[in-house]
C-alpha cells in the first residue's frame, strides 16, 4: 500500500508538502510554506507525520522538486528548528538558487515588514549544507530500497518531476511543471513510467491557454504603448524564474525596437541570480544553450540595476521589482507611488495566492486598495494581468496523465472547484480513479505487488532469441527518425507467452521453470501418455510407376508459404529430436520389432541416450526397414513415395503447423503418423493396402482429428479416383 | 574532433592537397615497385593493402552527423538497451565527462576504464555507483613497469632538475647538453615548480595537455604558481581554434565537476579561474598562432597551453620549431611512452621536457576497491600481472580464483547463472494453485507473459486477446508416475467394462496391454513411462482415460 499524506497544498496553492509512507519507509516531497498567511498556517502541520521518535528518525528522506517558497519555504524551518538532520535532495540548480529565494523572503518579512524572522541567514546556509544536489535523470539508491530519479519539468531552472521507487511501488510527484517551453526553459520530460500513482499540480485545472505568442505579443505591446506615452511599468516578480524569462522578453524586444526606455532590476539580489544562470546555461532550453557560446543569454544588454533614488524620477521605465504577486517589500512600495496614475502600468504576470494584493488587483475586486490598513489608496493605473504562468494547463496536465498512464492519480495545488472538475475528467476520459484529498487527509492506494522467483536461464531463453530478434528488428524499423530516442520505442515489452511449471521447495523459494526441468528437479520422469488410432487406407490403381513419376516430392514444398515463416528444419533424425526438445518432449521414434507391427516404442529420454549410438541404431533400422520391405515383396520406394505424398498433403492441409517426416513417420507436434504397408489378400494386384498408425498425446487431440480427417478425406478421394 | 580537422585545413592550407584521391603519390600500389624491400614491407601488410589503405580524414559536417547519432546521458542514468540491457555511466574521476560503466543484464559487469580517486577538476570516481556489478572489469591501470619508455627520460629525474634549483644556470645547460631532458611527475604542483623556474630563467614553457580538465587544472595551479611568485605579469596564452567555446562551456557544467568545484557554483562564484583569468587581462584565448590578435598581445617569456596532438599538428609544432634549441624553454607534455618519437623531427632538442603523467589507479587502489565491493569476479590486464602479488600469490589468498587476467583479443565466457532473478507480479501468483507433493514441493502451472524491462525480466500475466492465439501450448501437461496395472484393471472393471489382461508376449513385467471387448474394442498399453489408449469409442476412450490419469500425477 502506498499511503500519501497531504500536508500542505491540498485544495489550495501554497506550502506544497506531501509525506509518502510505503512499505516501511516515509520520503518528504517539498517542504513548502504559504505566502498567503502569517501566522501558523504559513507552514505545514509536521505534527501530523506518524512518528517513530524525531523527525530525523521518522523521515527517511526530503525530496525538493524546485526552489520557489511554496515548494521549499519551511525547509529551514523544519531542519533547524524542528530538527531534522536526515539526507534532503534537489537539483544542482534548486540548491544554488534556493538560498537566495530564501534569503529574499528573509529580509522582506523582518526589514520591511518588521515581523519576527522564522529562520536566519545562518539557518538557511546551515540548511543549504544538509542537502545533496542530484543531476537529471542520475538514478540515487538510499538503502537497497528507495530509488528514485529526477525529470526535467520545465517550470523554473532547475524544477524537476521525481519518480521514486520503495520495493517495487513506483510513485511520481511532479511538483509544479510546464508542458509547453519558454524563452529560457524546456517542456517538462518524462518517460512512460506506468508508477502506482503520480500526485500531480493542478494550478490550472481547468483553463486552457490560447498560443503563448499571442499572450507574449499582447504583453510587449501594452509595455510599448505605456513606455512611448511617459508611463511607469511595473512587473512584480519574485527573484527568480519569471522575472529571467521576461527580461529575456523585453531585452530582445528592446533590440528589435531599438527603445531607449531604461529597465530596471530592482536590488543586486536578481542580478546576482543571472549569475546563477550563467553558470547553469545547461538547465535552460536548447536555444539559449546553442547561443551561449556566443552571447550568454542571461547577459542583458538593456537592463541595469535598479536604484531607489530612481523611485521618483520622471520619464519612462520599467521595472522588475520583488516580491512578487505584491504581497510587500519593495513591489509594493513601488506600486503604492505608481499606483495613483492613469499612465503608468502594473503587469501582473502568473498567479496570484489570495490574500496579496495582486490577487485582489487580478480579480479586480476594487479599483480602491487599503494597501497599508490606513491609508486608502486609489489605483487609477492600468492593469495587465499576464497569463503567463510557468504552470500547466489543463490540456497539460491530461496529456501528461495520459502519458505517464499511472494507476492512480492524487491532485493537489489546486483551488478545489476546479480540482472536482479536472478529477470528473480524469475519472471519465484516462479511468482510474483520482483522488483530491485536503490537508492532513490521508489517501491510501495499492501497490504493485510482485515476487521474487527464480526463473531458470532455460525457461526465459527458450525461443527468446527468436521473439527477441523479431522484435529488435521490429523496434529498429520504428526508430525512423534519427533524433527520437532509443526510449520511445523500448517501453513496447519483448515479450512472449509460455507455460510455466512453478515450484516453491520447502525453503519458500520459488522456481519457475520448463516442464522438462522441473521433472528434472522433482527428480522424476514424463510419462507419455498417448492415443493411437489405425487408419487402413485402400488404394486402388496405384502402381510403381505412378508413384516413381513426378509425384517424388522433395522437401520443396516445405519452404513454401504454408509453413508461415516458422523455420522448418530438415527431416533428419538430428533435427527431429530437436523440433521434440521445442515442443516440450523428448521423444524418439524408433522402428524396433519387425514382429510387432511397426509399433512405436517411445524410447527413454534424450539425455541419457547416447548419440552415437543412436545414429547407428537408426541406420541399422533403416537398413531392416528396408529388406523387411522387400521381403514384404512392395519396392520401399513405393511406400516411400506414398509418405511423401501423404506428407506434401498433410503440410498443404495443416497450414503453419510444423510438420515433418523422418522415415515412414509424419511428426506435427506430437501426432506421429507412421505408413506402413500390408499386402493384400485381395488378389488385385493395383491394389495396395496402407496403415496409417496415429499416435498423439492428449494435447493434440484437435490436431489429431484434424489429421486423421485429413486422411480420411484422401481415402475417400482416392477410391474414387480409383 | 573539430580542432582535429581545422588543423587539417590549415596542414593542406600549408603544405598543399596531396593527390586527387587524397591519397600522396608515394601510397599508390605502382609506386611500390621501386621501394626497397623493407620500406615495401612496412607498406604493405600480409593482406596486401596494408598501411596503403590510407584513410580520409573526416569533416565538419561528418562530425555534426555523428553527434546528430549520439545520446547524450548524465551519469548514473539508467539506460535500458531495447530491454534487455541496462546501462549506467558513473564518474571515474579522469576527466570531464569520463566515464566508468555499468552493464547489467542477465549478469551485471562494471568496466573501469582510466579512473582517479581524486580529481581536481571532474566529479571523482565513484566507487558506490557499481555496488550491483558481479564482475569487475579493469582496464588502463597505472603501470610500474617502466620497459616502455625511452632511456634517456628515464635517466633523469624531475629531482635533478629541482636539485638543480639552486646551481647556475649555464650549470644546468651544460649537463643537459644534446640531450632532451625530463622526468614523470604525477603532481601538478611539482609542475608548477617546474614552470616557475623557467620563467624565472626567461624561458618560455609549452604545456601540451590530453584533455580539457586537465587542462582547466594546469591552468589554474601554474597560474597561481606564478601569483604567489609575483609573476602576475607573464602572459598566459590557450592556442586553439576552439579555444573560446571550450573555455565559456567548461564555466556551465557544475554538475560534472568535483565537490569543490560545486561549492563554487552554491557560491555564486565562477566555476573555474580561467573567467578571471580572462577579464584580468592575463590568459588569452588565440583561435590560431598566426593572427593579428597574436601578433598584439603576444610576449616572452610566457606559458602557452594547447590540446596535445603528438607534437604532429597543431599550434605546438611552430611553437617547438622556434624553442626547441633555446635551453631555457621548457615543454611540460603527457607521458605516453613514445615520447622519442614525439620529439624526433625536432631532434636536435635543447628544450627541457618534463612529463606529466596523470594518476591512475594502480594495484593499491584496485585492490581497496576490491576489498570492499567484494565482486565475484575481477579481471586484469595480463600485463599488470606481476604487479597483484597481494592478490595472487600471498599465503592468505592463494585459493582466491576471482582474478583473471586478460589480454588483447582474449574472448573470456562468464559462466552464466543457471537462475535468474524474476519479478513475478502478485496476479500471476494468484492464478496458481499449487499441489502439495510428499517431497515437500508445492508445484503448480500458470501461464505467463515473460517481458523484458530495462534488463529486468518480469512475469506477467497474459492479455486476454493473446491468450487465445496460444490456446495450443496451454494444454501442454507435464505428468509422471507409473500406472499400476492391477488398480487400472480394477478402475475399469468397476466401470463395467469386460477387460483381460496380456502380459505375455512382452519383455519383461512392467510392460502390459490391457484388451477391452465390451462395451467397444480397446486396447490399452502400459510401460514405465507411458500409457497408449487405442479404440475409436470417445466415450470408451474418456473413460478409460480417467481411470489412467487418477492414477498419475497431473501438473
Amino acid at each position: 500500500m502506498i499511503k500519501t499524506l497531504v500536508l500542505g497544498a491540498g485544495h489550495e496553492v501554497g506550502k506544497s508538502c506531501v509525506v509518502l509512507m510505503i512499505g516501511g519507509k516515509t520520503i518528504m516531497f517539498d517542504c513548502g510554506m504559504h505566502m498567503g498567511y502569517h501566522d501558523d498556517r504559513r507552514f505545514p502541520d509536521f505534527s501530523l507525520i506518524p512518528k517513530r521518535g524525531d523527525y530525523t528518525q521518522s523521515i527517511d528522506c526530503i525530496i525538493i522538486t524546485h526552489f520557489h517558497l511554496d515548494h521549499i519555504g519551511a525547509l529551514p524551518y523544519f531542519t533547524e528548528i524542528c530538527g531534522y538532520e536526515g539526507p534532503i535532495f534537489m537539483t544542482y540548480p534548486t540548491k544554488a538558487l534556493a538560498p537566495l529565494m530564501l534569503e529574499d523572503y528573509r529580509r522582506v518579512m523582518v526589514d520591511r515588514r518588521g515581523q519576527q524572522e522564522q529562520f536566519s541567514v545562518l539557518q538557511i546556509h546551515d540548511s543549504m549544507k544538509k542537502v545533496t544536489a542530484v543531476d537529471l535523470k542520475q538514478t540515487i539508491s538510499l538503502g537497497s530500497d528507495i530509488q528514485f530519479r529526477a525529470y526535467y519539468a520545465g517550470h523554473v531552472l532547475g524544477a524537476a518531476m521525481f519518480h521514486l521507487k520503495v520495493g517495487e511501488s513506483t510513485v511520481v510527484y511532479t511538483g509544479d511543471y510546464n508542458m509547453t517551453p519558454d524563452r529560457h526553459l524546456g517542456a517538462a520530460q518524462i518517460d512512460r513510467l506506468k508508477p502506482d500513482l503520480i500526485i500531480t499540480e493542478s494550478t490550472y485545472a481547468t483553463t486552457i491557454r490560447d498560443s503563448k505568442h499571442a499572450r507574449e505579443r499582447d504583453f510587449l505591446q501594452a509595455v510599448h504603448k505605456c513606455v512611448t506615452n511617459g508611463g511607469k511599468v511595473l512587473i512584480p516578480v519574485f527573484a527568480l524564474g519569471r522575472a529571467q524569462e521576461l527580461c529575456i522578453l523585453l531585452d530582445d524586444y528592446w533590440e528589435r525596437m531599438n527603445l531607449k526606455a531604461p529597465i530596471y532590476f530592482s536590488a543586486g539580489l536578481t542580478m546576482q541570480a543571472n549569475v546563477y544562470y550563467k553558470l547553469l546555461i545547461a538547465w535552460t532550453n536548447q536555444k539559449v544553450k546553442d547561443t551561449c557560446i556566443t552571447r550568454n543569454t542571461f547577459d542583458f544588454k538593456h537592463v541595469s540595476v535598479f536604484d531607489r533614488s530612481q523611485l521618483n524620477a520622471p520619464g519612462p521605465c520599467v521595472l522588475f521589482a520583488t516580491p512578487g504577486m505584491l504581497s510587500g517589500g519593495l513591489s509594493l512600495e513601488v506600486f503604492r507611488l505608481w499606483a495613483p496614475f492613469e499612465q503608468n502600468m502594473v503587469v501582473v504576470p502568473g498567479y496570484c495566492v489570495p490574500g496579496t494584493v495582486g490577487y485582489r488587483l487580478v480579480t479586480g475586486k476594487t479599483v480602491t486598495l487599503d494597501a497599508d490598513k490606513r491609508i486608502k489608496l486609489e489605483v487609477r493605473c492600468q492593469i495587465h494581468h499576464l497569463s503567463f504562468s510557468a504552470h500547466t494547463d489543463a490540456k497539460g496536465i491530461m496529456d501528461l496523465l495520459r502519458h505517464v498512464s499511472a494507476r492512480h492519480v492524487i491532485l493537489v495545488h489546486g483551488e478545489k472547484p476546479k480540482m472536482a472538475l479536472l478529477r470528473t475528467r480524469i475519472i471519465s476520459e484516462l479511468g482510474v480513479p483520482c483522488f483530491v484529498p485536503g490537508n492532513g487527509e490521508t489517501v491510501e492506494v495499492p501497490s504493485r505487488l510482485v515476487l521474487k522467483v527464480l526463473a531458470s536461464e532455460k525457461f526465459l531463453t527458450k525461443s527468446q532469441s527468436n521473439s527477441l530478434q523479431t522484435s529488435i528488428k521490429s523496434k529498429v524499423d520504428d526508430v525512423s527518425a534519427p533524433k527520437r530516442h532509443m526510449e520511445d520505442v523500448s517501453l513496447s515489452s519483448i515479450h512472449d507467452i509460455r507455460s510455466a511449471i512453478i515450484i516453491m521447495d520447502k525453503e519458500k523459494t520459488i522456481q519457475v521453470l520448463n516442464p522438462e526441468e522441473a521433472l528434472n528437479v522433482l527428480n522424476v520422469s514424463q510419462h507419455n501418455f498417448l492415443y493411437r488410432c489405425r487408419l487402413p487406407l485402400y488404394i486402388s490403381g496405384m502402381n510403381d510407376k505412378d508413384f516413381n513419376a513426378p509425384e517424388v516430392f522433395d522437401r520443396g514444398p516445405t519452404e513454401g508459404n504454408e509453413i508461415s515463416g516458422k523455420e522448418l528444419m530438415k527431416p533428419s533424425k538430428k533435427c527431429c529430436r530437436g523440433i521434440q526438445e521445442f515442443s516440450g518432449f523428448q521423444q524418439q521414434y524408433d522402428l524396433e520389432d519387425k514382429d510387432a507391427e511397426n509399433e512405436l516404442i517411445w524410447a527413454e529420454r534424450k539425455e541419457q541416450e547416447n548419440e552415437l549410438e543412436l545414429e547407428d541404431k537408426g541406420a541399422e533400422n533403416e537398413r531392416i526397414w528396408a529388406e523387411h520391405k522387400e521381403q514384404e515383396g512392395i519396392p520401399h520406394s513405393v511406400l516411400e513415395a506414398m509418405v511423401q505424398t501423404v506428407y506434401k498433403h498433410l503440410v498443404k492441409q495443416l497450414g503453419d503447423i510444423v510438420c515433418y517426416k523422418q522415415d515412414n513417420c509424419i511428426v506435427a507436434n506430437s501426432v506421429c503418423i507412421k505408413i506402413s504397408s500390408e499386402k493384400t489378400q485381395s488378389g488385385t494386384e493395383n491394389k495396395a493396402q496402407y496403415i496409417f498408425t496415429c499416435t498423439w498425446s492428449g494435447q493434440d487431440e484437435e490436431l489429431a482429428r484434424q489429421i486423421i480427417s485429413i486422411l480420411h478425406m484422401m481415402q475417400i478421394a482416392s477410391q474414387a479416383s480409383a | 574532433m573539430e580542432e582535429l580537422v581545422c588543423m587539417h585545413a590549415e596542414y593542406i592550407q600549408n603544405f598543399g592537397s596531396s593527390s586527387p584521391e587524397f591519397k600522396p603519390s608515394w601510397l599508390n600500389p605502382p609506386a611500390f615497385q621501386d621501394y626497397p624491400a623493407s620500406f615495401k614491407k612496412a607498406l604493405v601488410d600480409d593482406d596486401g593493402v596494408g598501411r596503403a589503405n590510407w584513410h580520409l580524414l573526416y569533416r565538419k559536417k561528418d562530425i555534426q552527423a555523428c553527434m546528430d547519432q549520439i545520446r547524450c546521458v548524465h551519469y548514473d542514468e539508467e539506460i535500458s538497451i531495447y530491454d534487455c540491457l541496462c546501462i549506467k555511466a558513473s564518474s571515474s574521476g579522469f576527466e570531464l565527462g569520463a566515464s566508468n560503466w555499468v552493464i547489467s543484464g542477465a549478469r551485471c559487469l562494471s568496466y573501469f576504464s582510466a579512473s582517479d580517486l581524486t580529481s581536481g577538476h571532474s566529479m571523482a570516481l565513484n566507487v558506490a555507483s557499481h555496488i550491483k556489478s558481479e564482475v569487475f572489469l579493469f582496464s588502463d591501470l597505472k603501470s610500474n613497469n617502466t620497459d616502455g619508455y625511452d632511456e634517456d627520460l628515464t635517466s633523469c629525474s624531475v629531482k635533478g632538475i629541482c636539485e638543480n634549483k639552486d646551481k647556475d644556470y649555464p650549470v644546468e645547460t651544460k649537463s643537459l647538453s644534446g640531450r632532451c631532458c625530463g622526468g614523470v611527475v604525477h603532481d601538478l604542483l611539482e609542475v608548477s615548480k617546474v614552470v616557475l623556474e623557467t620563467i624565472l630563467f626567461r624561458g618560455s614553457v609549452l604545456v601540451l595537455v590530453n584533455g580539457i580538465g586537465e587542462l582547466m587544472e594546469t591552468l589554474e595551479v601554474i597560474s597561481q604558481a606564478l601569483d604567489n611568485s609575483n609573476l602576475s605579469d607573464v602572459p598566459l596564452f590557450f592556442v586553439s581554434p576552439v579555444a573560446e567555446e571550450i573555455l565559456v562551456y567548461t564555466n556551465t557544467i557544475p554538475e560534472w565537476l568535483s565537490a569543490e568545484r560545486q561549492e563554487k557554483l552554491y557560491a555564486g562564484e565562477a566555476l573555474f579561474r580561467h573567467v578571471e583569468l580572462l577579464q584580468q587581462g592575463r590568459l588569452h584565448q588565440l583561435s590560431a598562432l598566426c593572427s593579428q590578435e597574436t601578433v598584439k598581445v603576444w610576449r616572452e617569456p610566457c606559458v602557452v597551453f594547447a590540446l596535445n596532438w603528438g607534437l604532429r599538428m597543431g599550434p605546438a609544432i611552430p611553437l617547438m620549431l622556434k624553442w626547441r634549441q633555446d635551453p631555457r624553454c621548457l615543454l611540460v607534455m603527457p607521458e605516453t611512452g613514445m615520447t622519442r618519437l614525439a620529439l624526433a623531427p625536432f631532434q636536435p632538442v635543447q628544450m627541457k621536457v618534463l612529463h606529466y603523467c596523470r594518476r591512475k589507479l594502480g594495484e593499491m587502489e584496485v585492490s581497496a576497491i576490491i576489498e570492499k565491493m567484494k565482486p565475484e569476479l575481477f579481471l586484469v590486464p595480463e600485463t599488470m600481472k606481476g604487479e597483484f602479488p597481494s592478490l595472487g600469490d600471498s599465503d592468505s589468498r592463494a585459493s582466491r580464483n576471482d582474478i583473471v587476467f586478460y589480454n588483447m583479443w582474449d574472448i573470456l565466457t562468464i559462466p552464466a547463472p543457471r537462475y535468474t532473478e524474476a519479478d513475478m507480479m502478485a496476479e500471476v501468483a494468484c492464478t496458481v494453485h499449487p499441489r502439495q507433493l510428499d517431497s515437500g514441493h508445492s508445484v503448480g502451472k500458470v501461464k505467463v507473459r515473460i517481458q523484458q524491462r530495462g534488463g529486468k525480466w518480469l512475469l506477467d500475466l497474459p492479455k486476454l486477446s493473446q491468450e487465445s492465439d496460444d490456446a495450443l501450448t496451454e494444454k501442454e501437461t507435464i505428468c509422471w508416475g507409473t500406472v499400476e496395472v492391477t488398480k487400472l484393471m480394477d478402475i475399469l472393471q468397476g466401470n463395467g467394462l469386460c477387460c483381460e489382461l496380456h502380459s505375455e508376449g512382452h519383455r519383461n513385467n512392467s510392460e502390459h496391454r490391457i484388451v477391452v471387448t465390451t462395451p467397444s474394442p480397446a486396447t490399452v498399453e502400459l510401460g514405465l513411462q507411458y500409457t497408449i489408449i487405442e479404440t475409436n469409442d470417445l466415450v470408451l476412450r474418456k473413460l478409460i482415460t480417467d481411470a489412467v490419469r487418477s492414477l498419475l500425477t497431473f501438473i
